[in-house]
């Protein structure tokens, strides 16, 4: 998947990258005349058909060059530790 | 760091609960999600005081966008440690006291909706390849598609094929086609991720100011999101169908979104505000504007439908809403390392609104509407609106004007209501021509000690027809509900059949019934005939 930027000579040519990727725009605004939009390509297919469309693409993100993000998401729960003890403990439990 | 995992959100929710069980309270939501889990959020508050305003974030509509629950989460953690332990805010350069803190908790009341959408927040974050999935995980009306866009699932212009004839650059409005990353859902509010945020607002009326949190951009924004936005025009608004062929095209004139002055003024001055206090955060400047031309045209969007909702239903009370698009690096998912300075800038965005809402003055106003009724050209009739501060302490009442065909209300226009204090303020009908004329009584009301200052509208509803002797026209006014329309049926019925005994009028008996018949909605139109 790719985070890219494209810049286009007007609306309908915006409209087309978007339907590309399937209406995964994270931002689109006027230049002057040309449209320049931040799109989410999610897989080959798209990217082929966004390069034969002629715009002009900038890769803001590859995903194939950064590590799998799943490794960022903590894999245990730091805080059911201490919600069950302070069950146990009661109401007033707490540090308040 | 690392970003919370759904189970590990709602984990640290119940313990902030617990933690602080005189501060904190978890608000369990009463529509679990198609994987069956139920979403809980977190109501923050200080003290007794009853009248406060209410300030509601969520965040983690858009599945992939991790960091929204997390920066909520630390901002609610943070607020209730300095408020519980005096501890400064720490949120870089800009900072505040714990005492400051614990009195602005005693002003407002905080609801943070940190996971609206678990599930697709679940699938993002375990599954092969999915980290950029946006949707929730409900099924939709194509069998082989998953998952409706949330921020595409509100009641505001959300059937963009018949509302929003869009210009070809509306590329991110909602679409009925499931296969898209911007389906609609089959009708609004369809998700149970959406109605649990419906049922906040709902449920809590006290609600002033809305932030609903994205990433990524560096976006600071208030409505509108379908057009350009303007002040001049009211009639111009989402409420009316017969610009549906012409909203949604950016730059043009045929159609642009009304805002009434004091309303976009107020939302430029709090996203100013915001945007001030994230740059002091560690020097970062956000863009600032409406979300149409900042980011993109939306529909069925969260932060347009909670401003819409007075607009569509007036009885509904007004909320200012915002949203904050975080980061300014292309990345749903910047690495852990780089999320400790985002969470504290933004946290000070949002601590500057908190404060905002601890300065907002409260008036009550009645009659609202003022029906002046039919009122002939070149004759005149007056009304008086009360208007009663039940702020915590004195208000001034600014810019007193009435706006619309033949209105005016004379001087003084600017006055001084202590606590508890009720002022009347004269307003004249005076109509020029035939026909409807609506209008509006409006005033800023502020602390004079804070500069926040508050826009309140009150309608004026009259007209003028020429009309002949002996022609019976419906009275004027307005919808009632519940037991006082019960109320008020009972009493016409009464009359009614008073007037049948003793032999009254035809067109004051045909009054009597028009009123019992539409006492739930009520008459605005002074010219409506009622028999020939």
């Amino acid at each position: 998947m790719w985070i890219i930027r494209a810049r286009v000579p007007g609306d309908e040519a915006l409209r087309r990258l978007a339907d590309i990727v399937r209406g995964d725009v994270v931002s689109s605004r006027r230049v002057g005349k040309e449209f320049v939009a931040v799109l989410v390509v999610h897989d080959d297919a798209e990217m082929e058909k966004l390069s034969a469309s002629g715009a002009a693409l900038e890769i803001l993100s590859d995903s194939r060059t950064r590590p799998d993000p799943r490794q960022y998401v903590s894999s245990e729960n730091r805080y059911a530790a201490e919600v069950e003890r302070l069950k146990k403990s009661g109401p007033g439990g707490g540090k308040a | 760091m690392q970003y919370l995992s759904v189970a590990e959100a709602e984990s640290l929710i119940e313990l902030l609960s617990l933690q602080f069980p005189g501060f904190c309270e978890r608000i369990e939501l009463p529509n679990p999600t198609f994987e069956g889990r139920v979403s809980s959020a977190l109501k923050i508050r200080a003290g007794q005081e009853e009248r406060r305003a209410g300030v509601l974030l969520i965040g983690g509509q858009h599945a992939r966008e991790w960091g929204s629950t997390d920066i909520l989460l630390f901002f609610a953690q943070a607020l209730l440690d300095a408020a519980v332990h005096s501890n400064s805010l720490p949120f870089g350069g800009f900072t505040l006291q714990g005492t400051e803190v614990h009195q602005m908790l005693e002003k407002i009341e905080l609801i943070v909706f940190p996971v609206v959408n678990p599930d697709g927040k679940h699938y993002s974050q375990t599954s092969d390849a999915q980290s950029l999935w946006r949707k929730n995980r409900g099924p939709t009306s194509d069998p082989n598609q998953v998952g409706t866009d949330l921020n595409r699932n509100y009641d505001w212009l959300w059937d963009t094929t018949a509302q929003l004839q869009a210009g070809a650059s509306a590329v991110a409005v909602g679409l009925p086609d499931p296969s898209t990353e911007i389906y609609r859902g089959t009708a609004p509010f369809s998700e149970p991720e959406t109605r649990n945020v419906k049922h906040l607002l709902d449920t809590h009326p006290q609600i002033r100011f809305f932030v609903d949190v994205h990433c990524f951009h560096g976006f600071l924004m208030h409505p509108w999101g379908d057009d350009d936005t303007q002040t001049t025009d009211p009639s111009m608004s989402f409420t009316y169908e017969v610009y549906d062929a012409a909203r949604g095209a950016l730059g043009d004139t045929a159609y642009r979104e009304y805002m009434s002055p004091g309303d976009l003024a107020r939302h430029q001055d709090l996203v100013h505000r915001m945007g001030l206090a994230l740059t002091q955060s560690r020097g970062t400047v956000y863009t600032e504007g409406p979300e149409a031309t900042v980011m993109y045209q939306m529909s069925g969007s969260a932060a347009d439908y909670a401003f819409s909702r007075h607009l569509a239903d007036r009885t509904s009370p007004k909320i200012d809403a915002f949203t904050i698009e975080w980061g300014l690096a292309a990345d749903f998912q910047p690495p852990p390392a780089q999320m400790p300075p985002i969470q504290r800038e933004v946290s000070a965005a949002l601590t500057a609104l908190c404060l905002a809402a601890k300065d907002m003055p409260f008036v009550e106003t009645d009659p609202d509407p003022v029906l002046f009724g039919n009122v002939a050209v070149g004759g005149g009739r007056s009304a008086t609106v009360t208007v009663h501060n039940v702020s915590r302490g004195t208000v001034t009442l600014e810019n007193i004007s009435a706006a619309g065909p033949g209105y005016q209300t004379p001087p003084p226009h600017t006055r001084t209501l202590a606590k508890d204090a009720s002022e009347q303020i004269q307003v004249m009908f005076s109509p020029g021509q035939e026909g409807p004329a609506e209008g509006a009584l409006r005033f800023d009301a502020r602390f004079p000690r804070t500069g926040f200052a508050d826009n309140v509208e009150v309608r004026l509803e009259g007209g003028s027809c020429t009309a002949k002797r002996g022609d019976c026209l419906a009275p004027v006014f307005p919808a009632r509900s519940g037991a006082a329309a019960a109320l008020i049926v009972l009493r016409c019925k009464f009359l009614l059949a008073l007037l049948v005994l003793f032999g009254g009028s035809e067109c004051d008996k045909a009054k009597l019934r028009f009123r019992i018949a539409h006492c739930l909605e009520g008459n605005g139109d002074p010219c409506l005939p009622l028999l020939p």
